[in-house]
């Protein structure tokens, strides 16, 4: 079996994790416009080569990044997503209470 | 034995059948009217009906391996459009339509098998919705009705009624369901091309995309640079990343799906059938092989090696609905990528450059939509850019518009 | 159709055998969220113990860390708890984890453990590679599981934590890969 290294649970079968999708950068909702909406939600950049994905170990619902070739299947780094975010998101409706 | 076949037997004059070949290899021209870029299905189809139907045989399909060698060859030829939205089984009921004069169409059996198709529900939110796939269906002409668990017990007497305590409540019994032989069909479309004048370059490789204030100019191959006046793309798995070659970005992502087959035996399975909840289908070739098929690979990758988790729950399944099968021998598994859209529904039509037109997306479902995307991509090449009606709501654009055609639940694991 | 988890004993076995336990009536509670340490301390309780671990406080009962952010508290001689999760809890910081509620509660013990495990995880949980007091969330028999490795009664044991609607399911197949091993039964 294929082994993932969860950087809070260690070296896994890759059966443990979910695929998350691509870490992008996501516009501010209240301010963007549908088609970039749109490419934020439907879009992903489809190079052959190294991406930078959203992965969850299943069992303890920890989420973290990895860094993975996707012609080779090759996982070259996995990390806490605390390296790359830092700040909590809030969401607001238009109008709306927080 | 016919007392004719002793006479070639004794003779030299064997009955060859003209053209039964494709033409040997010619040198690149510098120029054609339409370059179609992947000789799967889908590429060949639509030169085939292009040269048949509109005169336009100036036409190059550049494939980067071999005819027929991409998904055509690997998928589980299952053919049905026994769909959800009135898009979608608008559409594939076309197709089938298509699929069924097939074989008189090229002179040239593809070994068209209508032999129903049985989707099994083990859930009741499953039976509501296959009753109103059921009803979207017969609405555009297709055969297709819910059975209870007896008359599936007589459809398929060896199926195990109550598969990993999955107990089967109904199904979704579609007569039109068939299968055909997939290298027949790309063989079928590439030689009526080819003998109207088609160019099939084989082994010639699409490397870059050539474009002008918003028009396709040309395309560079291994082979030398070739102009056209515009292009069909048409390449499957690979179709993202070559898009982005002309600037396009297409709402794909490429996930391995899996099938693989068995020794053969005798027939002893009509129908195709598939296991909504199981994520598993099963069928027999007309070779006796059985054929097993299911869901995609969890996560994205562009290698066909895809992984083994998969293998095993294909398997595992499929044993499940069969137990007979786990005393047979595998002879082969083998995979394809996939270009999957979010709505499980294609890309077809145009695309921001004006004369570059786009056959993709086409996913884990493709292969029973053949001929309808060769008829109707032929007749937007050959209008020079009306997008016939069938293929409208398939736009690119309908991501922008957020107006997506579903077919994830009529799609996923029935191919 | 008799429920596996009827068949479970309650008692102690000798240490060769191995011994599946129901602790489904023992009372455990969790905490989650940036402030879940700080609510620890505050009952002089450890929060700096790594994610993974599980820690003995005697007759306070176990701590199990299952993340920087997340402790379960675990008493295997209390009775499961009816009290309302401390709503003070929320104000600092930390959700309660309703652990009586959604997880099942299950020991192994036995000397060959490990080796039984071993059918049904694709984790290492012997001796030198799963020592006592580490935990490992993973994966049995197809489903999730936190497993961790402590003594209760001096002996070394695994407590096994599966989704509540699993058990059944679970201790069907620990008993199904126990009976190799056990060959008087349970
Ligand atoms: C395991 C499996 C099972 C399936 N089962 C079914 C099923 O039961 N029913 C169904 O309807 N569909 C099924 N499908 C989907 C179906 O196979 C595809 O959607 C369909 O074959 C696509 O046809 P195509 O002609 O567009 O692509 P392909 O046959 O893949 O042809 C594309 C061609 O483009 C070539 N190419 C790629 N890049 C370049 C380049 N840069 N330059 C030149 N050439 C290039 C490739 O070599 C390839 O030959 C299945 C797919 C798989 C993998």
């Amino acid at each position: 079996m294929k082994i993932m290294h969860c950087p809070l649970n260690g070296p896994r079968n890759i059966s443990e994790f979910t695929y998350g999708g691509q870490v992008h950068t996501m516009p501010d909702p209240k301010t963007c416009d549908d088609p970039s909406w749109a490419r934020y939600v439907f879009y992903e950049d489809n190079d052959i080569g190294i991406v930078r994905e959203w992965w969850q170990h299943t069992p303890s619902s920890y989420w973290f990044i990895a860094e993975r070739h996707n012609g080779s299947d090759d996982i070259l780094r996995t990390y806490d997503p605390g390296e790359l975010f830092t700040d909590r998101v809030d969401f607001q409706t238009p109008g709306g209470e927080s | 034995m016919p007392v004719a076949l002793l006479k070639y037997g004794l003779g030299d004059d064997f009955p060859f059948e003209d053209h039964a070949d494709l033409p040997g290899p010619t040198a690149l021209r510098d120029h054609y009217d339409v370059v179609i870029i992947g000789g799967g299905g889908h590429g060949v189809a639509t030169a085939y009906y292009l040269a048949k139907y509109h005169g336009i045989t100036n036409v190059a399909v550049l494939e980067k391996a071999y005819l027929g060698g991409g998904n055509t060859a690997r998928n589980t030829a299952v053919i049905r459009s026994n769909y959800l939205t009135p898009e979608g089984v608008a559409f594939y009921s076309a197709s089938v339509k298509l699929y069924e004069q097939l074989s008189n169409e090229f002179d040239f059996n593809i070994m068209y098998s209508q032999r129903g198709q049985l989707t099994l529900a083990h859930t009741d939110a499953t039976v509501r919705a296959f009753r109103q796939r059921a009803e979207v269906n017969k609405h555009f002409g297709g055969r297709t009705e819910l059975i209870d668990r007896q008359a599936i017990a007589e459809l398929v007497p060896c199926l195990n009624l109550d598969p990993a305590e999955l107990p089967v409540l109904a199904g979704l019994w579609h007569r039109d369901g068939a299968t055909a032989r997939h290298d027949a069909v790309a063989w079928g479309y590439a030689r009526g091309a080819t003998q109207r004048g088609v160019e099939l370059h084989q082994l010639t490789e699409v490397t870059d995309i050539a474009s002008d204030s918003g028009r396709v100019t040309g395309v560079v191959t291994n082979r030398g640079t070739v102009h056209c006046g515009c292009v069909v793309q048409a390449v499957a798995g690979h179709s993202a990343p070559l898009a982005k070659k002309a600037g396009i970005d297409l709402p794909l992502v490429a996930y391995p799906l899996q099938a693989m087959v068995t020794l053969p035996v005798k027939p002893f399975l009509n129908p195709l059938v598939s296991s909504s909840a199981l994520h598993c289908y099963v069928q027999q070739t007309s070779r006796g092989e059985i054929v097993i098929g299911g869901g995609s690979d969890p996560y994205p990758l562009y290698q066909s090696r895809a992984s083994l988790p998969l293998k095993e729950s294909l398997i595992a399944s499929a044993v499940d609905m069969f137990p007979f099968l786990s005393e047979m021998r595998l002879l082969r598994q083998w995979a394809g990528i996939t270009d999957m859209t979010t709505d499980y529904s294609p890309i077809m039509g145009l695309s921001p450059l004006e004369n570059y037109y786009l056959d993709a997306g086409w996913g884990t479902w493709g292969f029973k939509a053949t001929p309808i995307c060769g008829q109707t991509m032929a007749q937007l090449v050959a209008s020079g850019g009306q997008v016939p009606e069938l293929i409208q709501p398939f736009a690119l654009d309908r991501f922008d518009r957020f107006q997506q055609v579903n077919e994830m639940g009529a799609t996923a694991a029935s191919h | 159709m008799a429920s596996p988890l009827q068949s479970l004993a309650f008692e102690g076995g000798g240490n060769e055998a191995l011994v599946l336990r129901d602790f489904r009536l023992a009372r455990r509670a969790g905490v989650r969220g940036p402030g879940a340490s700080d609510l620890l301390t505050s009952h002089g309780l450890p929060a700096d113990i790594a994610p993974n671990r599980i820690s003995d406080q005697s007759d306070r009962g176990l701590v199990m860390a299952l993340s920087q952010r997340e402790f379960w508290l675990l008493h295997p001689d209390a009775a499961a708890s009816s009290q309302q999760p401390d709503s003070a809890a929320l104000a600092a910081g930390a959700w309660p984890l309703y652990c009586q509620h959604s997880h099942a509660w299950l020991m192994l013990s036995g000397e060959p453990k490990a080796a039984m495990m071993a059918k049904l995880c694709g984790v290492d949980l012997g001796d030198g590679a799963f020592p006592l007091g580490q935990v490992a969330q993973t994966q049995m028999a197809h489903v999730s599981v936190v497993i961790a490795h402590h003594d209760y009664q001096n002996e070394a044991v695994f407590s096994l934590f599966v989704d509540q609607s699993l058990a059944e399911y679970a201790a069907g197949a620990l008993i199904d890969a126990m009976s190799e091993f056990n060959q008087s039964g349970i």
